[in-house]
């Protein structure tokens, strides 16, 4: 008889919202997970649309909002969606470049401070070198204005690097750039094969072997700056630990999405994640948020999963390392065509032993 | 006779194993289990210690009616120590 997975209830609503408010962006970065664009992406939502959502998201008792985008300092009207937000006693936290963020918009979020739990700022270098090798010449200096202006106004600011073959060696620069500034926290997170940082993987990916230095520095880093790291490769390193004391069950991992997360896109699609951006469940032109979370057969399908275990994945099935493994994130396999139900090779511990080689291609 | 309150700026989520409370000014998220929830929820519209403890005594058969007070007492002073409920 097969193991079976953890036992799964729905709440009543999600307890956070992550906000795609637009696809719109300044810059054009070649690992972009959404493939932004210089101008809005077709059929986006209105603002009047956007704040009958938050209004739908008051009445469940949403308790937090993660707005992004796109850049969201791009949509002309983020200050109204914020304010909307905080009025509907949610808390809100931003994704930002923050190339366009000045003293200006900086003080009008100092007013809306006390409910902002955290501005994440994509930096991925130290240096203009390494940042705008990766984001645009000029990005790293207005990146640096911005965040600037941020802390000035006592607003909380982190960090969020994506880290590939041109930043990897950087990683302790960045923490002490941060560091000197007043920055809470950095995530280091993986290139994920998708949007536009599909289209670039090959070029910007690392190689096993730096993927397992990369993953030796962020451990040694994590050591170093207690409490100041986080992010996938720390992800990756408790996985690690888990599966080599072979201490854990078989249940694949019960994730944020669609269990007390849901993500909206700019053209009204809701998908359980940010990182399933493909995976439409309903779209909230058509249907109310809370008509959504209960009752989309494609959403119900998706949590289904959080109740089998490793050995319904493909390629995962009798493996030795599977005790503690957690199957990975579904977001991968099924970003590279693969289907949810295939292993995570970003999060396979054969893989990152070198035991197997992993392509994009299959 | 003293009446608890809910502090009408906290949100109230009711659950099918319990409530969450949410702060939305520090943002801390508070788990209720289905009988703190059931008395958090009588409180919305004030209840007395008296209320609350019949309620409850009612709806638990077979226990000691001792344990229930002291259980009640502990929990209420909790919830007034973390500005969930008002006194008065």
């Amino acid at each position: 008889m097969k193991a079976k997975g953890r036992d799964f209830k729905v709440l009543s609503a999600p307890l956070e919202v992550f906000l795609s408010i637009t696809n719109r962006c300044n810059l054009g970065c070649g690992h972009c997970s959404v493939s932004s664009s210089p101008s809005p992406g077709p059929g986006e939502l209105t603002t009047k649309k956007w704040l009958d959502l938050v209004g739908e998201m008051e009445d469940m008792k949403v308790f937090t909002v993660r707005i992004s985008g796109g850049e969201p300092f791009c949509h002309p009207d983020l200050f109204t969606i914020l304010e909307r937000i905080i009025r509907g006693s949610m808390r809100v936290s931003i994704n930002t470049n923050a190339t366009l963020i000045g003293r200006e918009e900086a003080r009008a979020l100092k007013g809306m401070a006390p409910w902002i739990d955290d501005v994440m700022v994509s930096l991925d270098g130290s240096t203009p070198q390494v940042h705008d090798r990766l984001r645009g010449e000029g990005s790293f200096e207005r990146a640096m204005r911005g965040m600037e202006a941020l802390l000035s106004e006592g607003l909380p600011v982190s960090l969020y690097t994506t880290v590939v073959r041109y930043n990897w060696r950087d990683l302790e620069g960045i923490i002490l750039l941060a560091r000197k500034m007043g920055i809470s926290g950095v995530k280091f997170n993986e290139l994920i094969p998708m949007g536009r940082g599909l289209d670039h993987y090959r070029e910007l990916s690392l190689d096993p072997e730096e993927r397992r230095t990369v993953l030796s520095i962020v451990k040694d880093l994590k050591e170093d700056y207690d409490g100041f790291v986080a992010g996938t490769y720390v992800d990756l390193l408790e996985i690690m630990a888990s599966v080599e004391a072979s201490d854990g069950d078989l249940s694949l991992n019960t994730c944020s999405a669609g269990t007390t997360e849901i993500a909206v896109r700019p053209d009204g699609w809701v998908v359980p994640c940010d990182r399933l951006y493909g995976y439409r469940v309903g779209n909230v032109r058509e249907k109310g948020l809370g008509e959504i979370w209960h009752h989309s057969d494609r959403l119900n399908r998706f949590r289904e999963r959080f109740q089998l275990t490793v050995d319904d994945l493909s390629g995962c099935m009798g493996c030795r390392y599977r005790h503690g493994c957690g199957g990975g994130c579904p977001a991968v396999p099924y970003n590279l065509g693969r289907g949810m139900m295939s292993r995570d090779p970003l999060s396979c511990y054969r893989i990152l032993k070198g035991e197997e080689g992993f392509s994009i291609d299959g | 006779m003293t009446i608890f309150r809910t502090n009408k700026r906290l949100v109230f989520r009711k659950e099918d194993e319990g409530a969450f409370l949410f702060d939305p000014d520090t943002g801390s998220l508070y788990c209720l289990n289905p009988t703190g929830a059931m008395v958090y929820e009588r409180c919305q519209d004030g209840a007395s210690y008296e209320d609350l403890l019949s309620t409850l005594v009612a709806g638990c058969e077979g226990v000691v009616e001792e344990e229930v007070r002291k259980d009640l007492k502990a929990f209420l002073e909790e919830m007034k120590e973390r500005g969930f409920l008002i006194e008065g």
